[in-house]
């Protein structure tokens, strides 16, 4: 499959990973790509580690297993640094986001990996959104990471986001939710 | 190309947004993983006031069909949707809903059966119920979930048989895909008016449901059923063609991939069909001979058109994703008795409880039938 | 391959799911103010995890071990003993 990327998100249940997961997926798909988002849960309870997946191609993604090699892993809740193994499979010269306090060479070195990018999302959200819910920051940092591969740009992932928040949260909420999405994006 | 709108979505709102478009008269459902959001989403459009559906809250799935029943024999539209062990709560009325030839179309989210409970895929769920009477499709993608949505709807209504719509849980049912949607008034024209057979509504024509049968007459009841269920497949493929016509897709008994001149093939149901795609793709530009045969229309069986279209393929290995305890697995047995023992066949186990099947699983299935090894026992597909 | 499973994957360990520390799931930590605790008790016969624990007629202790931040505790505190923190 040509120019096949692929996306590991761990996370754990109600953190947001499928949501913008499914933003990705729905924007790249928007623009005359193919994609596809799902998840892997484990217990189904909201605190309970999962991973959720993003594939992204020209090509119509046949392939319906689990992403075993992505090109690169976001991090939603750090705690997971501990407890999961965040960069199996990665590809050499993938990268790793990670939603965190501590300092990219503090990570880089307790992992022993370099192309470590991190970012403060819990207090970006917190700050914006009154609250420290920090996937959408995350999604943004994610495009600004990825831009570089033209899949897709932040106008189409604000776009999806209002059209999608709208009715679950209100102008208000989304509008702030799009905040953080910049905020994410301008942080790198 | 036909021009047509898409969305992205989960296999789940191919459901339900099918669902939205065919505007059924009653739903009847239970929530249960990985089927509850096809219920939501259709829940959300309810109270929206998008669709005119009755919906029927209850307390188990066993009064979920058991509504439906109610609902069809009454002459109403009804749909409904589970999974697993919901489904297994139901099997009582399954062959009930069957033998009164009610046109039910039921989504089933493939989801294992207990014990020990598990949440993932695999088809235990239905090829534990592929003898109840019910048309069992088998979707590979969310596109294919909201087409054979369609089809199924007008040919339940046709041959007044229920239909289960089957999708593999969690991998296609909450895996979001570019999905392709025809208009509202495509589907409704598509659909039309529902016209049931001496619904009990009909005071005009009073009618009795469910009779008692005694010996002398049940097996005439049971034959009209049967003769009835395997002349369906020519309406099946009709009612698809004329699809077609409105969406440009094509869906047949079942999908050949690159089989024409294969000399090897597999064989095995819904995603990871699509999944081992790949894996033919790279090992025909290795100039290997490979190929797949993929049911989309599991019951009735086409055992003679599946006979003639592997006619020249001389190492098949069939992929079951449930357990036959004490026998050969369901699709390797079905395909044994379509090929009549004549080509060397391997049976595989795969993807129990939702074990993953990666493209290197189903490379190994190859390289052992290019090698020609054969085991008689079905072999268990995982890294040992 | 786990060869150990016992027919009908009955669990032969008693009390096995203590091996299983669910305290990593938190997302908010109960903390405990002992100066505003009556040893009501009523946290302990709440609390769905049973980990805060009583010593005879006291409250005790919460086992963050396994504590999941469900937060019924604090909600059932009569006396705000109990306030949930977001976790770092």
């Amino acid at each position: 499959m040509s120019n096949l990327f692929e996306i590991r998100i761990h996370a754990r249940a109600q953190q947001g990973a499928n949501t913008i997961a499914h933003f990705l997926a729905e924007a790249i798909i928007n623009s005359g790509k193919y994609a596809q988002a799902f998840p892997y849960y484990g217990p189904e309870r909201s605190g309970a580690p999962l991973m959720s997946f993003v594939r992204i191609s020209d090509e119509p993604i046949k392939i319906y297993s689990q992403v075993y090699n992505p090109n690169a892993v976001i991090v939603i809740d750090k705690t997971l640094l501990r407890t999961e193994d965040v960069l199996k499979g990665l590809d050499p010269k993938g990268f790793i986001l990670i939603n965190a306090k501590k300092s990219k060479k503090e990570i880089s070195r307790s992992l022993g990996y370099s192309n470590v990018k991190t970012i403060k999302a819990d207090e970006i959200s917190q700050k914006i959104l009154g609250i420290d819910i920090p996937n959408t920051v995350l999604l943004g940092a994610m495009i600004k990471l990825i831009e570089r591969y033209k899949f897709i740009t932040l106008d189409d992932i604000i776009k999806i986001t209002r059209q999608e928040f709208i009715k679950k949260l209100g102008k208000e909420m989304t509008e702030k939710n799009v905040e953080a999405i910049e905020a994410g994006y301008k942080n790198f | 190309m036909i021009k047509q709108n898409f969305k992205a979505i989960t296999g789940n709102q191919a459901a339900s947004e099918s669902m939205r478009q065919i505007n059924p008269d009653v739903v009847a459902a239970y929530p249960i993983t990985p089927q509850t959001s096809i219920m939501e989403t259709f829940a959300q459009f309810i109270a929206d006031g998008r669709v005119d559906t009755e919906l029927i809250r209850v307390e188990s799935e066993h009064s979920s069909l058991s509504a439906c029943v109610g609902s069809a024999a009454s002459g109403a539209r009804t749909i409904t949707a589970t999974s697993s062990v919901g489904l297994a709560l139901m099997w009582e009325v399954l062959g009930v809903v069957s033998g009164l030839r009610l046109p039910i179309v039921m989504h089933i989210v493939n989801r294992a059966l207990s014990a020990p409970i598990n949440i993932h895929c695999d088809h235990s769920d239905v090829m534990g119920a592929r003898d109840q009477g019910w048309i069992q499709l088998f979707c590979q993608n969310n596109q294919e979930v909201y087409d054979l949505s369609l089809i199924a709807q007008r040919l339940a209504e046709k041959a007044f048989l229920p239909v289960m719509v089957c999708q593999d849980g969690f991998t296609t049912s909450h895996g979001v895909e570019k999905t392709f949607i025809l208009s509202d008034e495509q589907v409704k024209k598509f659909t039309g008016e529902f016209k049931p057979d001496r619904p009990l509504l009909d005071t005009n024509n009073p009618t009795t449901y469910g009779p008692l049968s005694l010996p002398d007459s049940f097996t005439q009841i049971k034959k009209q059923q049967s003769d009835a269920f395997n002349n369906i497949k020519k309406e099946y493929l009709t009612i698809a063609a004329e699809l077609s016509e409105l969406s440009g897709r094509q869906y047949k008994l079942f999908e050949e991939y690159k089989l024409q001149d294969a000399d090897t093939a597999i064989i095995l149901l819904s995603s990871t069909a699509s999944t081992s795609k790949a894996v033919i793709d790279e090992l025909r530009s290795q100039g290997k001979k490979v190929g797949l045969l993929r049911p989309i229309m599991y019951r009735p069986f086409p055992y003679d058109e599946i006979a003639k279209a592997l006619s020249h393929v001389e190492t098949i290995a069939i992929l079951d994703r449930t357990i036959s305890f004490g026998a050969k697995p369901p699709l390797y047995s079905d395909i044994q008795v379509s090929l009549k023992n004549k080509t060397k066949l391997q049976s595989y186990i795969f993807g129990l409880g939702g074990h993953d099947t990666r493209t290197d699983d189903i490379k190994k299935v190859f390289i052992n039938l290019l090698e020609k090894k054969f085991l008689d026992e079905p072999q268990f597909l995982y890294e040992k | 391959m786990n060869k150990d499973i016992h027919i009908g994957a009955k669990l032969t360990t008693p009390g096995s799911s203590k091996d299983y520390k669910t305290g990593t799931w938190r997302h908010q930590t109960p903390m405990v103010d002992k100066s505003k605790c009556k040893d009501c008790l009523l946290c302990v016969q709440h609390c769905p995890e049973n980990c805060i624990k009583a010593k005879y007629d006291e409250m005790s202790h919460i086992d963050y071990n396994y504590c999941k931040g469900c937060g019924i505790c604090a909600y059932e505190c009569p006396n705000k003993a109990i306030t949930m923190k977001k976790n770092d």
